[in-house]
Parts: C-alpha cells; sequence; structure tokens
C-alpha cells in the first residue's frame, strides 16, 4: 500500500530508469582516467564510484598543492599590474 | 596589433553565453554560427528539454585563459589582503587556503551559475564560516525505502561519499548527481591546467627578482 503510493510518486515525478543511470556511469566511465579502450563494456557502478572518488579527491589534492606553491611564489614575487598583464601575455 | 584573435574569442564566448541562455529559457533557435562546442550543445537541445552543462567547454583554451585572468587577478587581491594584515599571523596554510578559495570562488563563477557545485561554493564560502546550525530534517521514510530499493547498498554509500566531495550535492538523486559529477570533474582538470601555468609563469618571472620587478615587461 505505502509502497505502491511511494512508488508511483517516484515515477510520476523523477521517472529514474536504470537505463538512464547505466548510461550516465558509462560516461563518467569515459571521463576517467583509467579508462582503457575497447574495456568499456565491462564497467561495474561501484568501481566507477569507487573510481570517481577517487578522481575528485586526488584533483581536490593537487589544487591544494598548486595552491600552496602559487601562495609561496606570490609571497616571493611583487604582483604589480604591468607583471600581472606580462603573465597574461605569457598565457595567452 | 591584430585584434582579429580577441574578436573571435569574444565572439566564440558570446555566442555560446548566448546559446545556453537561451537553453535555459526553453527556446528553439536554428544554429546559425554555433562552433563545434555549441553545435554540440544544440543537438543536445533537440533531445532534452533540460539544459544539459556541456562538458566541451571546460576542455577548450578559451575557457582555460579566461578563467586564468580571472584568477590573476584575484590572486592580485590576496596577495594585497594578506600584505595589509599582520604578517607574522598568517601562516603558509592560511594563504594557501585563501588562494584555494579564490581559485574555487573563479571556477564557479566560470560555470555561470548552470551547475549546482558552482552555484554552491559561490553562496557557501560566506556561510561556512558561520556554523549553520542543523535543523533535525526527518528524512521521508516511504520514498527513502523505494528508493534503495533500486539501488544496492553498496551503490548507496558510495553514492553519499561522492555526494559529499562535490560541494551542494549531498542530498541529490543519482542521475542529477552523476552530472553534477562529471562537470565537477571537468572543471577541476581546467583549474589544475590553470593554475599549473599560472605557477609556471610565476616562476619564471619571479626567478629573477632584480630583473622582473624593476622595470616590468619591456
Amino acid at each position: 500500500m505505502s509502497s505502491r503510493r511511494s512508488r508511483s510518486r517516484q515515477s510520476v515525478s523523477t521517472r529514474i530508469t536504470d537505463e538512464q543511470i547505466n548510461e550516465l556511469i558509462s560516461k563518467l566511465h569515459a571521463v576517467l582516467p583509467e579508462a582503457r579502450g575497447g574495456d568499456n563494456d565491462r564497467v561495474s557502478a561501484a568501481k566507477v564510484l569507487q573510481e570517481t572518488c577517487s578522481h575528485i579527491r586526488r584533483l581536490h589534492r593537487e589544487v591544494d598543492d598548486l595552491s600552496e606553491r602559487l601562495s609561496e611564489l606570490l609571497d616571493s614575487a611583487d604582483l604589480n599590474s604591468a607583471q600581472a598583464a606580462f603573465i597574461r601575455s605569457l598565457l595567452m | 596589433m591584430e585584434d582579429m584573435g580577441d574578436w573571435n574569442l569574444a565572439g566564440y564566448l558570446k555566442g555560446f553565453w548566448w546559446e545556453e541562455s537561451s537553453l535555459r529559457l526553453g527556446m528553439t533557435i536554428s544554429n546559425g554560427d554555433g562552433d563545434s562546442a555549441a553545435k554540440d550543445g544544440g543537438r543536445e537541445r533537440k533531445r532534452k528539454r533540460r539544459a544539459e552543462p556541456s562538458l566541451v567547454k571546460w576542455k577548450t583554451e578559451g575557457e582555460q585563459k579566461t578563467y586564468s585572468s580571472k584568477l590573476i587577478e584575484a590572486l592580485r587581491r590576496v596577495r594585497g589582503s594578506s600584505a595589509a594584515g599582520a604578517a607574522s599571523a598568517t601562516t603558509d596554510h592560511s594563504r594557501g587556503r585563501a588562494v584555494r578559495e579564490a581559485a574555487d570562488r573563479a571556477l564557479a563563477a566560470a560555470a555561470r551559475g548552470r551547475t549546482r557545485w558552482s552555484r554552491a561554493i559561490l553562496c557557501g564560502r560566506t556561510l561556512k564560516r558561520r556554523v549553520l546550525p542543523r535543523a533535525g530534517r526527518p528524512k521521508p521514510v516511504g520514498r527513502a525505502r523505494a528508493a534503495e530499493r533500486s539501488k544496492p547498498p553498496a551503490l548507496k554509500t558510495k553514492a553519499r561519499v561522492l555526494g559529499r566531495l562535490v560541494p551542494g550535492c549531498r542530498k541529490l538523486p543519482l542521475p542529477s548527481l552523476l552530472e553534477e559529477v562529471s562537470d565537477y570533474i571537468a572543471a577541476l582538470e581546467m583549474q589544475v591546467r590553470a593554475m599549473s601555468a599560472i605557477a609556471e609563469a610565476l616562476s619564471a618571472v619571479g626567478g629573477a627578482p632584480s630583473a622582473a620587478l624593476a622595470e616590468g615587461p619591456m
């Protein structure tokens, strides 16, 4: 009774299908660095989620390290507007 | 000086921004002079009504350059404010944290409010300081039970961990969470690329302080 009511509410409002979820998970798997060519059919959702978590943590760590490095560099170099424009031109 | 490069970049960004904003309004327009990224958005527009954040833009050079410029400006402000305060009080970590927050804010701004994680970053930074009292939210028991039945508990816990990693996505259902995650990862990778480039440029410039500081660029 209650399960039927909540199930119908889910199908009306969200319509989450397993197909849709699998599609999103394989799309995510393609983005991850450990995606091997030709092996993409045997993706398990749990493994993809696990890999995604580690990938995000890795990226967070990289950003933190880069922030530390940038703060040290900023400290030693005096970044006036002329230098900022110069650095921008280096990047462009 | 050739302005053509700048004009093309501005035109591309403007065209992309206009197409994306009309995506949100649900208007259907024909792709006149779209680039490949805009065409991708057009194809997906025909499939879904809901605006899907395109992942391609995080890989474009134009987006990275825009982000780098904004970040450099923000870093100059960080430098200024930390120098104004008591220099002895600020440690390396607090300056690093200020840089990290500036980088995240600039990244969230680059997303132009189309994703949940970016909106959460932009309004979360001030709220996080004042620890918000968490009122006990009654969990919707019936709906949670129905949802859990379709997904095994192992997936559920992993999805919850993932939701905690991405800002603003704790109580998101799985499909929306996966979409936010893929956009967040693409954005983070661009952030890493941009910050590495800035660090390289800064170390190249700052390595010779006398030459760099004296007169500025030639």
